[in-house]
């Protein structure tokens, strides 16, 4: 064993368990030295707990940590950060709050008498790393004012600042355009370049093609494989993580769209602060059908979404017809009274109940609606039927209908809402980003049911930052860019790079080179 | 009338009312900052300040010294402040629950120890308890309008001016501040970069307990020399609107004091002149109010957002 060449970062025999649940099962990781090293897995295969070890936050039940020969045993985060450790979450861990400088510099401040902070040494050093690794960030915004891509490279910046030599990468990709996510492949190989090295956690096997010079597969808790993307296909790598066929395409047979259920004539909204953010939108869904709407995350669709729903207010001269009528302005109760159903964005917290049951949340919004109730009283029998009918019908993987809404994963909460909304009696369904965070199995779960909802003949409004999703499952193709509704074409009409430029607004050519 | 009304809320003697009256509202709301910026939900303002109103006579009352009277009220501010961090962080209480109790529990708590330690309700006058004396400032008396303003004020009147300075350069240049400022932010955040969060929650809160205790101890040794029940009054809930409004800023928080210090002034100056009492009684609230309506047409936004952003 000690003869075998040594390599720059070994995680050896890594065993951590919660409670009952074994999240890293006897995990053995071997990185080299400036190099990009993929760590792949579904959700729960114990990826982010592996990366949490070694960037100090838990300790392992058993093995051990070897950096450049030495073994190491981290106290805590401060500890490895120390000792050349970073971690990019993928949930960005910047205080909102604090200016873009202070969040870089928060916690390894420099000082002066040992007292106070000081700016000036603090600015150079921050500016002279956005120079050398050509970042090009606002430092005295504050970190709620600049736009998700930016924030990324704050978050890279950061572990440059506090030295980082090895640097882990949690899923970045996830909220980036493919224009985004060449400029963080661009600036990963820039990093390697200068003799950093990287580990990036992802679900997306393109990526790992793209970039990684080294891939490690983890499925519960055990690691299936370790290759380099030269020797495999994307199915095979596809099939370490799943362990059967998962194909990533969605079966989509053309559909003959029906009459017009959503007409949206010059809509125009403005945020909080009197910001334009959806500019003139104008576009309808028809019965059958899934529209789909792509964008950057922050491009004005949420807006859409909430005035579309009645959660925000529309400015004068817009219209929204569902169904021929006018329901501009009207409130959520209304629109779920005339058969509009809603997945948002946040489904633990904006479409369901954490701390609600099972039953609770699936006929949460239709409770008045569509009489689970006998004049006062719930209606337990209607109530325990309907709700079986979309744990069985959505594959639900539950304890039973008194079980808490959070102790589901995310994909089981994602399908026990997909359920509820298309199970009732709707038209029009409105779904932000339905595949957010879940695995692959689920993915193809809730697409394929979604296809199967406008085969019944309802209409889908599709708004999701995963640019796959708008292409793989919309009839008709939208973009949205800076609150500006663009036609991207019909279904595989215009490939991932044309639709991806529409979704930075246009964009110049150079960018493919 | 009315222009002798006018008159006398814009004369030197009412603001130099309002600068002295601000004082323990200042004191304790710039300690208040610290606890507001970790966001643990502490509420228990009122209480802090009355006990310390209590213990700042009674310390006041065994030594003869106004200054070991104020060091009496800091600690049982402190001694509150590791109850509640104890109830709260360790042992997981509601923070809003234990505020209410807290707050509630002080009234009943200083008339307990009013009627066990001085065997008296209501009010304690007594010549024991020493109050701090004036400082006479000589170089003051030549300018008219500046000796009114600021001289023959007790110390804790000048040591609150500082002491807002002394909290804005802690809390924004300091390392310590931002660690703090992070820490309320987002704890995830701050913990991911090795701080203890709950380390800095506990001298947030103990900065605020001692400060609200000390700010007690200005009401009985301000000159009056008393200890009544009460005594507070909702000054604390002052104090803590003031935070809230001037959003846990040092210097923003000491302006909103200021403000509720002048109205608290106005119900001084005005009683001289034969207005009903209640209504000029009523003059530091109805200023909360007026803060909380121009800050809210300030911050409004549309209807339609429910923002659950009321404490």
């Amino acid at each position: 064993m000690q003869n075998e060449e040594q390599h720059y970062l070994e995680m050896r025999n890594i065993v951590k368990s919660f409670g009952p649940l074994i999240a890293n099962n006897n995990i053995t990781l071997k990185v080299e030295k400036a190099t990009v090293h993929a760590l792949i897995g579904e959700n729960g295969a114990g990826k982010s707990t592996l990366m949490n070890i070694l960037s100090g936050i838990y300790k392992p039940d058993y093995g051990e940590i070897i950096i450049d020969g030495k073994k190491m045993h981290f106290r805590n985060s401060f500890d490895a950060a120390k000792n050349g450790i970073g971690m990019v979450f993928q949930e960005f861990m910047l205080f909102d709050d604090l200016t873009v400088i202070e969040n870089i510099v928060y916690a390894y401040e420099k000082t002066r008498y040992g007292m106070f902070i000081d700016k000036k040494k603090n600015r150079e050093k921050v500016e002279q790393i956005c120079r050398d690794y050509h970042f090009n960030i606002p430092l005295d915004a504050k970190v709620s004012e600049i736009p998700v891509s930016l924030l990324q490279q704050v978050e890279i910046v950061k572990v440059l600042y506090k030295g980082a030599e090895i640097i882990i990468l949690d899923e970045p990709t996830s909220v980036l355009t493919p224009q985004g996510v060449q400029g963080l492949f661009k600036a990963i190989r820039f990093l390697i370049k200068n003799g950093k090295t990287i580990i990036l956690i992802t679900h997306k096997l393109k990526e790992v093609f793209a970039i990684a010079d080294e891939i490690t597969v983890l499925r519960d808790g055990k690691v299936t494989g370790n290759v380099k993307p030269s020797e495999i296909t994307e199915n095979e790598l596809a099939n370490m993580m799943v362990g059967r066929e998962v194909l990533l395409e969605a079966d989509k047979d053309p559909v003959e769209p029906g009459e017009v259920i959503l007409e949206v004539k010059n809509l125009t909204v403005k945020d909080k602060e009197g910001v334009v953010r959806v500019k003139n939108v104008n576009f309808d869904v028809h019965a059958g059908e899934i529209v789909g709407i792509a964008g950057v995350a922050g491009s004005g669709q949420q807006f859409l979404v909430e005035a579309l729903f009645g959660l925000s207010d529309a400015e004068k001269g817009s219209q929204i017809l569902f169904n021929g009528k006018d329901i501009t302005n009207g409130t959520p109760r209304d629109a779920r009274l005339m058969g509009i159903g809603y997945i948002p964005q946040d489904r633990l917290n904006a479409g369901g109940n954490p701390q609600g049951t099972i039953w609770e949340n699936a006929i949460m919004g239709y409770h008045v609606a569509h009489g689970f109730k006998s004049k006062v009283f719930l209606d337990h029998k209607e109530i325990d039927e309907f709700s079986d009918r979309v744990v069985a019908q959505f594959n639900v993987k539950t304890q039973g209908l008194n079980e808490k809404l959070k102790s589901l994963s995310g994909g089981n909460i994602q399908k026990l809402i997909v359920g509820r909304e298309s199970i009732q009696d709707n038209k029009l369904l409105i779904i932000e980003d339905p595949t957010r965070g879940i695995d692959v199995g689920a993915i193809e779960f809730v697409w394929e049911k979604l296809l199967a909802i406008t085969r019944e003949g309802k209409g889908i409004l599709l708004v999701s930052h995963e640019l796959n999703e708008v292409m793989q499952l919309s009839d008709r193709i939208y973009v949205i860019y800076n609150g500006v509704l663009i036609e991207a074409g019909n279904y595989h009409e215009k490939t991932e790079q044309e639709i991806g430029l529409l979704m930075l607004g246009g964009g110049e050519d150079d960018v493919w080179k | 009338m009315l222009i002798e009304v006018l008159k006398t809320i814009i004369s030197p003697v009412a603001f130099a009312a309002a600068l002295r009256l601000s004082c323990p509202l200042i004191i304790g709301s710039v300690g208040g900052c610290f606890n507001e910026k970790i966001s643990t939900g502490n509420l228990a303002y009122e209480c802090f300040m009355l006990v310390g109103a209590f213990f700042g006579a009674y310390g006041s009352f065994i030594s003869g010294s106004p200054v070991i009277g104020s060091l009496v009220a800091v600690l049982s501010g402190f001694v509150l402040a590791l109850i509640y961090g104890l109830l709260v962080y360790h042992l997981n209480c509601n923070a809003m629950i234990v505020s209410i109790a807290y707050n509630n529990a002080a009234w009943a708590l200083t008339t307990l120890l009013l009627v066990v330690i001085w065997n008296t309700r209501g009010q304690f006058t007594d010549p024991r308890i020493v109050s701090y004396s004036t400082l006479d400032m000589d170089f003051l008396k030549k300018v008219p309008f500046l000796d009114t303003l600021f001289n023959n004020n007790i110390l804790l009147v000048y040591l609150a001016y500082i002491y807002a300075i002394i909290g804005h350069i802690i809390m924004y240049m300091t390392p310590f501040g931002l660690r703090l400022r992070g820490v309320g932010s987002y704890p995830m955040a701050a913990q991911s970069a090795g701080i203890s969060v709950r380390k800095y929650r506990w001298i947030g809160l103990i900065i605020m307990g001692c400060s609200m205790g000390l700010a007690g101890s200005y009401m009985p040794l301000s000159g009056m020399s008393l200890f009544s029940e009460n005594m507070t009054r909702g000054r604390g809930f002052l104090c803590l609107t003031s935070i809230l409004v001037g959003k846990g800023d040092p210097l923003k928080t000491t302006v909103i004091a200021l403000l509720f210090g002048y109205a608290n002034a106005m119900t001084l100056v005005l009683s001289t002149f034969n207005l009903p009492t209640q209504i000029v009684s009523m003059l530091p609230y109805v200023a909360v109010l007026a803060v909380l309506l121009m800050v809210g047409i300030r911050n409004y936004k549309g209807a339609k957002n429910i923002t659950g952003d009321t404490i």
